[in-house]
């Protein structure tokens, strides 16, 4: 059962939350702030952080952004709807996933789940192989670019590994919402957006005109073509 | 008259007016002018050519009786002394007839001159108009003094001129009055365009400033100037408008604060319930070990606060509409697809019929849209009765109807059916619902630039039909 | 509308009246005129004409006119002032006169006149019948024999003829 860390400063949703979810088998720990959330990473060890935005102190984005800045530890905000400006921002900062507050302890879990389940790694496409300079490795679950190793959030991973197991092919946001964040069809495109954008910084040579990952007006995104020059 | 001044705008009625009071004074002064001019032409040349003719034959000597010869001398002589006066002399005596034209008589001197001249001792004079022109004759008995007082000689004179002169001298009269009336008129075009101005632009101001309040611009105010009665006016618009806008103020942040405290409410509610809401899993397994009481106790604010969780969240989606903060999230959809999923998401397929083609796009909020077949849909299946049906068209604008089969909605509860935690039935008796869904649809179809309406269907049944336009916003 | 009514008074005051016809109208003195010959020389007779109001119209005849009286004897005596002129006047108009339409009422003939002076005025008295005489023969009658013996025409002058007394009266010229 996968460990959570719980960065929430109200104190009944903290234990709210630490209830249910340890019922559910859960490793749990709660903390108040920011701070004592990233004190414990490296004693905790957690598998996931979820993660309140409104905290005192250190707010959750910036949080959020200490941790990818070593990590790609996977982490689903805790929020309230309405709060959009936050959510942004806070996807912005490498999010995976967001929930919005007050959640069934299900709901909870079920993106928890999804966040760490690992794509089903399609038949017969085992192993790794090369677009342009980058180089994806399916069973390994790493992606290098010329050869360096880039680091990707869980949910960029996903979506690059997603998008590059059919090139070429066009995928809906909402296509892409159920196959990657496993959210209803209806769910908050925001997420396949802000995670496109993250990805494009990393993988792409100028993030402006992107090769790898393009838009297709009107109905989504597809990986490629890439054309000659790196092939 | 009176619809000649309806139809007539004020200012065209006081430059009439203006205009009016300058024509009647141009032309009555113009003509009494005329008038006096024209009698002081005539009277000069009348009075002087009457002295001179008298001088002139009172420098003829005659003998009596006169002859035809010397009768007609005297007349060539006076036609001669007359000069530039240019007139014909006629003479009479007796029964002997003379002139100094080629006629012996005139056809101008009226039988009333002749008498009056014959049988007094003074001039007389007449002005004739003959055949359009104007003539002034002189008659003038000549008298002769023996020294025991003047007796007539039997002779008498006759002058005859043309007034043509004086004529032009009118007639040049009337055309620099008339070239001066037009001018004058004209010119009186400008005070009186100006007089309009000075009393129109206070009320141009005002419904200027009218329309302005009209539009909502409730700080509009106008410039009071003097102190008139259209001072006074534009005075008491201005305080007119100084209390509504008091009272309209007064009134947005009566709701404003009431808007503020559903929102803060919902917000506070909100922390409580995420707590709450993380344990009722908790509650709910754990009934069983309980004793019965009190597992129906927990039971029950297990349930309650799922239902609690719908209506704050329901609140807090209710206040982002009312304070502008919902966004749109446009994305171009396959609307057969979304609305499938919806149904798929909410596990209505089998209760649901469709009747949904193919190859429908539309751009909409992916998510918005889902609340709203979500909401119409749910309360079909609440308030109506199966079958539901779901149904799809394209075209210029995209047309969803969702009918039930239930008793249709009451006519008095029909044009409230969109209202807030609006019931139809008179006990308030809770459904499911949070009392908010249909308001909630209503508010997004609106944030998409659409309609929705519910009417009964002839067969029986509800029928909500929403419009959506399907381009880009 | 008020407007244009008062446009077409204008236009009416300004081309419809020029130069408009009076009737007669009585304009001082009359001419006063030289008659030849000049000062108190000729004699005046006075004739009837129709041209004039009274009826009358003076004429003078030269001073130098010699009249004689037919008399009953063979002697002939030339008159003198104011019998004269009465033989003048009776004498009627002569051709140019009578070419200016003037003509006497009196009877043609050579009446036997005297006259005389008193303080009542002057005294004519003829051998002639005097009341059958027309108004106009009157005053040709008493003009002409007032002005021939006073020099002023106005002085009252009584006639009496054979068959009785007219006036005293005055000459209305």
């Amino acid at each position: 059962m996968p460990r959570v860390l719980l960065i929430e400063d109200d104190p009944s949703v903290r234990e709210g939350v630490e209830l249910g979810l340890r019922r559910r088998g859960h490793e749990l720990r709660g903390v108040g702030t920011g701070e004592a959330g990233l004190a414990a990473l490296g004693e905790f060890r957690p598998d996931l952080v979820l993660l309140d935005l409104m905290l005192p102190g250190m707010n959750g984005v910036q949080v959020c952004r200490l941790i990818r800045e070593t990590s790609q530890l996977p982490v689903i905000m805790l929020t309230a709807r309405g709060d959009d400006f936050d959510v942004v921002v806070g996807l912005e900062a490498g999010a995976d996933d967001y929930i919005v507050k007050p959640a069934r302890t299900e709901v909870i879990e079920a993106r928890i789940r999804a966040v760490l389940r690992r794509l089903a790694v399609p038949a017969g496409r085992g192993g790794t192989e090369s677009h342009g300079a980058l180089t994806v490795d399916r069973t390994g679950l790493t992606v290098a670019k010329a050869g360096e190793r880039l680091l990707l959030a869980p949910s960029e991973l996903k979506l690059l590994l997603h998008l590059s197991a059919s090139p070429e092919q066009v995928f809906s946001r909402q296509q892409l919402l159920e196959y990657v964040w496993e959210h209803s069809y209806h769910g908050d495109a925001r997420l396949v957006d802000a995670c496109v954008r993250r990805l494009r910084q990393k993988i792409e040579d100028v993030p402006g005109t992107p090769r790898y990952i393009q838009t297709v007006r009107g109905f989504g995104y597809r990986f490629g073509p890439l054309g000659g020059a790196f092939t | 008259m009176k619809l000649f001044a309806a139809r007539l705008g004020l200012r065209t009625r006081l430059i009439a007016a203006f205009l009016f009071v300058a024509a009647v004074s141009a032309a009555t002064t113009a003509a009494l002018t005329y008038r006096e001019a024209r009698s002081a032409i005539l009277q000069q040349a009348q009075d002087s050519a009457v002295v001179q003719f008298r001088d002139r034959v009172g420098a003829q000597a005659v003998s009596l009786p006169i002859d035809s010869e010397q009768l007609r001398r005297v007349c060539l002589q006076l036609a001669r002394a007359g000069g530039g006066r240019g007139w014909t002399v006629f003479a009479e005596y007796g029964k002997l007839r003379a002139s100094s034209s080629d006629r012996s008589s005139s056809g101008v001197i009226t039988a009333g001159l002749r008498a009056a001249t014959r049988d007094n001792t003074h001039g007389s004079f007449q002005r004739v108009v003959q055949d359009g022109r104007p003539w002034l004759t002189v008659g003038m008995p000549a008298l002769f003094d023996r020294g025991d007082g003047r007796q007539p000689t039997g002779l008498v004179l006759y002058a005859v001129m043309p007034l043509s002169t004086e004529e032009a001298n009118v007639d040049a009269m009337v055309t620099a009055a008339r070239d001066g009336a037009l001018p004058a008129l004209l010119a009186a075009l400008v005070p009186a365009l100006l007089a309009a101005r000075s009393v129109l632009r206070p009320v141009r101001d005002l419904r200027r400033a009218a329309a302005g309040i009209g539009r909502g611009e409730l700080h509009t105010r106008i410039t009071v100037r003097g102190n008139d009665e259209l001072a006074d006016l534009a005075w008491t618009f201005n305080e007119s408008s100084t209390k509504l806008q008091e009272s309209v103020e007064e009134l947005r942040r009566a709701e404003e604060r009431a808007r503020r405290f559903a929102s803060d409410v919902s917000h506070e509610l909100r922390t409580p319930l995420a707590g709450m809401l993380a344990v009722t899993e908790v509650l709910d397994e754990d009934a069983g070990e309980l004793r019965p009481d009190t597992a129906a106790a927990v039971r029950l604010i297990s349930a309650e606060t799922g239902k609690l969780a719908t209506l704050v969240e329901d609140l807090m989606e209710i206040s982002r509409f009312d304070a502008r903060a919902a966004d749109l999230h446009l994305d171009e959809v396959d609307v057969a697809e979304t609305v499938r999923k919806t149904l798929q998401g909410r596990r209505w397929e089998g209760r649901v019929a469709t009747e949904l083609p193919d190859g429908v796009r539309a751009v909409l909020d992916p998510r918005r849209f889902d609340v709203v077949v979500a909401n119409l849909v749910g309360n079909a299946l609440r308030h109506g009765a199966e079958p539901v049906t779901v149904r799809v068209s394209g075209g210029d604008r995209l047309v969803l109807e969702v009918e039930d089969s239930g008793p249709g909605i009451d006519d008095a509860v029909l044009p409230h059916i969109f209202d807030r935690f609006y019931k139809a039935d008179a006990a308030r008796t809770r459904s499911a619902g949070s009392g908010l869904g249909l308001a909630i649809a209503q508010e997004n179809v609106r944030l998409h630039g659409g309609t929705v309406r519910a009417a009964n269907r002839p067969v029986g049944g509800a029928v909500f039909t929403v419009e959506l336009p399907t381009g880009e916003r | 509308m008020r407007g244009r009514y008062a446009l077409l008074s204008v236009l009416l005051l300004a081309t419809g009246c020029g130069i408009r016809p009076t009737g007669v109208v009585e304009a001082g003195e009359p001419a006063t005129v030289e008659v030849a010959p000049a000062g108190q020389l000729g004699t005046l007779l006075y004739f009837v004409s129709s041209s004039t109001a009274s009826r009358l119209l003076p004429v003078i005849r030269p001073a130098d006119t010699e009249v004689y009286a037919v008399g009953s004897g063979s002697e002939t005596e030339r008159l003198k002032g104011t019998p004269a002129a009465l033989a003048l006047l009776f004498g009627g108009p002569s051709r140019s006169e009578r070419d200016a339409g003037l003509r006497s009422e009196l009877p043609s003939g050579r009446p036997k006149a005297s006259v005389e002076l008193n303080p009542q005025g002057v005294k004519v008295t003829l051998d002639i019948p005097v009341t059958g005489l027309s108004r106009a023969a009157r005053q040709q009658l008493i003009c002409t024999a007032a002005r021939a013996r006073t020099a002023d025409r106005t002085e009252t002058v009584t006639v009496s003829g054979t068959d009785g007394v007219i006036g005293p009266d005055h000459c209305t010229v």
